[in-house]
């Protein structure tokens, strides 16, 4: 056995996916868009947590530094060959496998393997609202990735708005390197309903330490001088050329906020560019609003030799992506006909997923979509990249537009530079709102080649290439 | 805005809309361009509105400027360089002028 396993995404799921594999005996080719391993969770872990010095380390906490044993192990198998700095730009499954265009550097190129897993991760679900597009309003994500990947913090005078996890953890990271946020908004009630105690005593039994953190995080961010507020509604951001001022409803009056940093975070949502443009069968999660492929429970995908694992699948989180990602690797080194290593500890592997789908069922339902952002006005943009309204999707489906592919031909809605990465998950969901249907009828965006930016010489260049 | 608040790595000096800006070795270019208080990147094409970084993982293309000439690159995919010549992306092309 001589052609490489492809893995693309060296995140916890894909570090996880090719030492595994490696360790296997397969050869494996692991890709990443990025010029260093760890995804976007344990970015910058090597520069981070191989200098002493730094006091980024200590600042994002210990989960972080659960990245950087996962990339030593991975860097310990001679059998990865890492390919930085390569983005993919065509994905497509054919009688012979799986063909890929990829983009590095200047150069494109095209490769093949019979089996491929993809580590894609997850995306902040984008969350409309008024104003949402001028410079200086950022995701969350976006904030924490400035802080790990350049050392930069936002100022004091920075307003965090949203709900979710993230939003606590990066409010906890602010506070330990000495920033105190000018407010955190939340959109989500301060309690937990009561129709939620169920899943919450679920997921005590069966992840309790999560609990008991992110209850700390909680004390820790009341105990602090930052002013936090809960259920908060008609977020709005405005000013001229950069956000100057946050507006919001809170107790029955409007507030106003000067600021020119506005961090906001709705969750995370699977990244599907790529398992959609490989075609692969999606279904719809109601009840976290986003678009997930179908998988087995080892991480095969409908497309024959393509595997998916990590957040891609549905927001599980870095320490099930590890657990899929082993998972995956030794089944697929099953199915290659070697012998998967740690076969043994195979069964514990999936007890402690199943443990965090627990917990997963219980911050579902504590954190769902907000409707904050949900409520689109009609005059606030939903594709960004062409600047088309909620009011242009809604007037398009009562007038008996057939679904977002036609929307996007309509009003070029996805058709810009983000190609539907940014507004797929809201047209849909707008279509579907606006004619009674529910989202999984009213379907989502096709991804075509390319995926990524590439040249026309850049392409005409790839004429008599392979490999 | 963004304050640095631990280095990452040497000075490198590179030129935005022709002034020369200072920013770390391992910057992105769009980490470097906050780190000086820049947050118009682009302008956007449809409504002519400006727009920054977004999301810093390379999905939503709202970072967008000239490298070397060269438009539709990503800022927060891109990394520093001394010397490197950038420039704010405009999406709406003069006709009859290179890009």
């Amino acid at each position: 056995m001589t052609e490489p396993v492809i893995v693309i995404g060296a995140g916890p799921g894909g570090l996880a996916a090719a030492t595994t594999l490696a360790r296997a005996g397969a050869p494996v080719r692991l890709l990443d868009e990025q010029p260093a391993a760890g995804g976007q969770l344990y970015r910058a872990s090597e520069r981070i947590g191989g200098d002493a010095t730094s006091p980024l380390k200590g600042w994002l906490g210990p989960d972080y530094g659960a990245g950087l044993p996962l990339i030593r192990a991975a860097q310990a198998e001679a059998n990865i060959d890492w390919r930085f700095d390569t983005a993919v730009w065509d994905i497509r499954c054919d009688d012979d496998g799986i063909a890929l265009g990829l983009l590095s550097g200047e150069s494109v190129f095209q490769d093949r393997a019979a089996h491929v897993v993809l580590a894609t991760g997850a995306q902040e679900r984008p969350a409309p609202f008024p104003g949402w597009t001028l410079p200086g309003v950022l995701g969350i994500g976006a904030a924490q990735t400035l802080f790990k990947d350049a050392g930069l913090a936002p100022e004091p005078d920075v307003v965090l708005a949203g709900s979710g996890p993230l939003l606590y953890l990066f409010a906890i990271q602010l506070l330990n390197a000495g920033i105190t946020p000018q407010a955190i908004l939340e959109t989500a009630p301060k309690n937990i309903a009561p129709s939620i105690l169920p899943a919450l005593f679920r997921a005590a039994l069966r992840h309790g330490s999560s609990l008991v953190k992110g209850l700390a995080w909680r004390r820790r961010i009341d105990g602090s001088s930052v002013p936090h507020l809960y259920g908060i509604t008609d977020l709005k951001a405005a000013g001229d050329g950069r956000v100057e001022t946050v507006s919001f409803r809170h107790g029955g009056r409007e507030h106003t906020l000067k600021t020119s940093l506005l961090l906001v975070h709705d969750g995370v949502m699977p990244n599907t560019h790529l398992t959609v443009a490989a075609r692969c069968d999606h279904q719809w999660n109601d009840q976290q609003q986003y678009w997930h492929p179908t998988v087995d429970a080892v991480g095969r995908t409908s497309q024959a030799g393509l595997w998916l694992v990590g957040d891609g699948a549905g927001i599980l989180g870095a320490e099930a992506a590890v657990l899929q990602g082993r998972t995956a690797g030794r089944a697929l080194a099953a199915d290659l006909g070697l012998t998967p290593p740690d076969a043994g500890t195979d069964a514990a592997d999936r007890k402690a997923l199943d443990d965090l789908r627990v917990l997963r069922a219980f911050l579902d339902r504590q954190y769902p979509p907000s409707p904050v952002f949900g409520a689109i006005a009609d005059d606030t943009i939903v594709c960004r990249c062409e600047a088309v309204t909620a009011g242009e999707i809604r007037g398009l489906a009562r007038r008996g537009c057939m679904g977002p592919n036609q929307a996007r031909a309509f009003t070029r809605a996805g058709m810009g530079p983000c190609m539907g990465r940014q507004c797929g998950n809201s047209v849909g969901r707008l279509m579907a709102e606006e004619l009674g249907q529910p989202v999984d009828q009213v379907g989502h965006y096709s991804a075509r080649p390319p995926i990524k930016p590439v040249t026309l010489a850049q392409l005409a260049s790839l004429a008599g290439k392979e490999r | 805005m963004f304050k640095r608040l631990v280095d990452i790595g040497t000075p490198v000096t590179f030129d935005f809309e022709g002034r020369p800006l200072t920013a770390q070795a391992g910057d992105s270019l769009a980490s470097a361009l906050l780190a000086n208080g820049v947050l118009d990147f682009r302008q956007a094409p449809e409504d002519g509105t400006v727009r920054g970084p977004h999301c810093m993982i390379g999905n939503c293309f709202e970072c967008l400027v000239e490298v070397e000439g060269l438009g539709t690159r990503q800022a927060c995919r891109e990394r520093v360089r001394d010397g490197l010549k950038v420039r704010r992306h405009s999406g709406r092309p003069v006709p009859g002028e290179q890009p």
